[in-house]
């Protein structure tokens, strides 16, 4: 028996075929990413008792909520179970401090107690006018009162799905700090589904990345960026993948070669990081093992804004991550041929 | 064709013209407020809320049943509901006294153990009015649990509340707007409701007697005046549901 959520989920549901076992510890948030139709959503709805189990057991703190085998299934409604919706679903009839303040009531505390308590939640997350409709607030404002309401009952297992994908890019920094706080006070196990990495990475410590129903890697983002373990997983970090097949230190990647340190055989996966790509407009001189001839496809700003990603096609077509000013010294936004070098040691290589 | 329209339009707004234009603007306040004219405003009231509120009590959980539980028979149910609605009012008197009359199937029993009877009662001429008014309200109903937001119900579900609190506290007052729709549907059916009341309750002046049944008597009496002082009322009221619901209507056309 140990404090948390130990579950393992398999269903059918459509064309999504889910089965994926999962572990958090109590006081500890785990992230769940992957892409559209991975089945992050029926997990977390599994979890929260609103998709029955084909097969597999949800336990919560050493109590089993859900056992397919035993016939055994707790309703939503006696689960000790949080949720944040991605569309929020705060009840539009009720006010933001009574939508906080409904589950207390529904756990049989009185009604001046319930919005007692409710308007502290409130508080907590910066909410100042409690009388308001949902309909009235803003899309950060009910994403506060969502997290709130969820909050409330002090659920041992907190799910939220998706939580800042509704807020504009501007809103959603903030709300990404002020989440990874509240989470912090949550006592329970925190679940977070998402397929944004920063926002994984801002509120999660351990990260689980599901692909067609199954867990195809699991660990810290620095894991996951050292060795990711598909393409989705490179591109979620923003990391260069590639499948090739390595005798000694050189590795074959279609009909490109690629120069790694470490010697290795078999199919391997190769990873580039952007920024071990280094771009020039003539052939450079240097140490670097790895230099071919490229042309420019795309410059994108970078996610921090000081640095651009380089669209770069050829015979390895990769993205590297230059500096702003390097881009525009170099006039990358004008397309053209442009020399590629990657140190040898910058590669990594795993076998696949 | 423009023609045939006009006429067709005549043929609904004549009626209500001539019903205006014999008014008796002069003695309308004298007329409506005759002792008989006011047992039979005042009781058509009484009963008409009564079997709203019956109609609502019994509705309510069997249009949600039908809008929320698949169970085998459910088309046969859904169809049964709307047989008052189709079904000439007088064979719904009829069909009423055979069932809850005094010799009738579950009437025998009332009247054993409760020494209860309904014909020819006040008591009847609501459950008259129920019978044929329930239909409006559960079919509003439960058109508006079939087409409710169940995301919301999920939410309060993980918030620990059961499914009566769910009813309770997020469907209905979701479905709010049209419920309040069914409800004013159905009391104007059972204020208007003539047939089964008199062929059920029968019309007798203060138990019975609803303002179309007392227009009904005056009629045979003679007295063209209060006739069409009453009726007016009920066109009146008529009016008022018209324009209460033409929202609703207007954007459902």
């Amino acid at each position: 028996m140990s404090a948390g959520l130990e579950a393992d989920v398999a269903l059918r549901l459509g064309v999504l075929d889910l089965e994926v076992a999962l572990a958090v510890p109590a006081g500890e948030t785990v992230a769940v990413l992957g892409p559209n139709g991975a089945g992050k959503t029926t997990l977390l709805r599994a979890l929260a008792g609103l998709v029955p189990l084909d097969a597999g057991r949800v336990a919560l703190d050493g109590i089993v909520l859900e056992d397919a085998a035993a016939g055994r299934r707790a309703p939503s409604e006696h689960r000790p179970v949080g949720v944040v919706f991605q569309d929020h679903r705060l009840f539009p009839h009720l006010s933001a401090l009574d939508n906080v303040a409904f589950g207390l009531r529904a756990r049989g505390v009185g009604r001046a107690e319930a919005r007692r308590r409710a308007g502290g939640w409130l508080e907590r997350v910066g909410i100042a006018r409690a009388g308001d409709r949902p309909g009235a607030l803003s899309g950060g404002q009910a994403q506060r009162v969502a997290l709130a309401r969820a909050l409330a009952t002090e659920p041992k297992l907190l799910l939220l799905d998706e939580p800042l994908s509704a807020l504009d890019a501007t809103a959603r920094a903030a709300a990404r700090r002020d989440l990874r706080a509240h989470l912090g006070e949550a006592v329970g196990a925190r679940l977070v589904v998402t397929h944004d990495a920063v926002e994984a990475a801002a509120v999660a410590t351990r990260l689980v990345v599901v692909e067609q129903g199954r867990v195809v890697q699991q660990g810290t983002l620095a894991e996951l960026t050292a060795r990711p373990r598909s393409r989705y997983v490179a591109d979620l970090v923003g990391v260069n993948l590639f499948a090739g097949r390595a005798a000694g230190t050189e590795v074959e990647v279609g009909r490109f070669r690629l120069t790694v340190a470490e010697p290795v055989t078999g199919e391997v996966l190769v990873a580039v990081p952007p920024r071990a790509v280094a771009l020039h407009r003539r052939r450079p001189e240097g140490s670097a093992r790895n230099v071919w001839e490229g042309r420019v496809d795309a410059v994108e700003p970078g996610p921090a804004g000081d640095r651009a990603r380089v669209a770069v096609g050829g015979p390895l077509p990769l993205v590297a991550e230059v500096t702003t000013a390097a881009a525009r010294d170099l006039g990358l936004d004008g397309g053209g041929a442009v020399w590629l070098s990657v140190k040898a040691t910058e590669v990594a290589v795993f076998p696949s | 064709m423009v023609a045939a329209a006009a006429v067709g339009a005549a043929f609904f707004a004549l009626p209500v013209a001539a019903l205006a234009w014999r008014a008796p603007w002069g003695s309308l306040w004298a007329d409506l407020t005759a002792p008989a004219a006011r047992t039979a405003l005042r009781l058509s009231l009484e009963c008409s809320l009564w079997a709203t509120a019956l109609a609502v009590a019994l509705g309510l959980p069997l249009a949600w049943v039908l809008a929320r539980v698949p169970f085998p028979g459910r088309r046969l149910v859904r169809a049964l509901v709307l047989v008052p609605l189709v079904l000439p009012p007088v064979v719904g008197g009829v069909a009423l006294l055979l069932a809850f009359g005094r010799h009738g199937v579950a009437g025998r029993l009332l009247d054993q153990w409760f020494s209860v009877t309904l014909p020819f009662t006040t008591a009847g001429a609501v459950l008259a009015e129920a019978f044929v008014a329930m239909p409006f309200f559960v079919l509003t109903a439960e058109a508006a649990f079939v087409t409710s937001d169940r995301r919301y119900e999920e939410a309060a579900r993980t918030l620990g509340a059961r499914r009566s609190a769910v009813f309770r506290r997020v469907t209905v007052p979701l479905a709010r707007p049209a419920l309040l729709a069914g409800v004013v549907l159905a009391w104007a059916r059972a204020l208007g409701e003539f047939g089964a009341t008199i062929t059920f309750a029968g019309n007798s002046p203060g138990r019975t007697t609803t303002v179309p049944l007392q227009v009904y008597l005056l009629l045979e009496s003679g007295g063209l005046g209060p006739v069409v002082a009453l009726s007016l009322i009920l066109l009146a009221v008529a009016v008022a549901v018209l324009v209460l619901l033409r929202d609703r209507w207007i954007g459902a056309l």
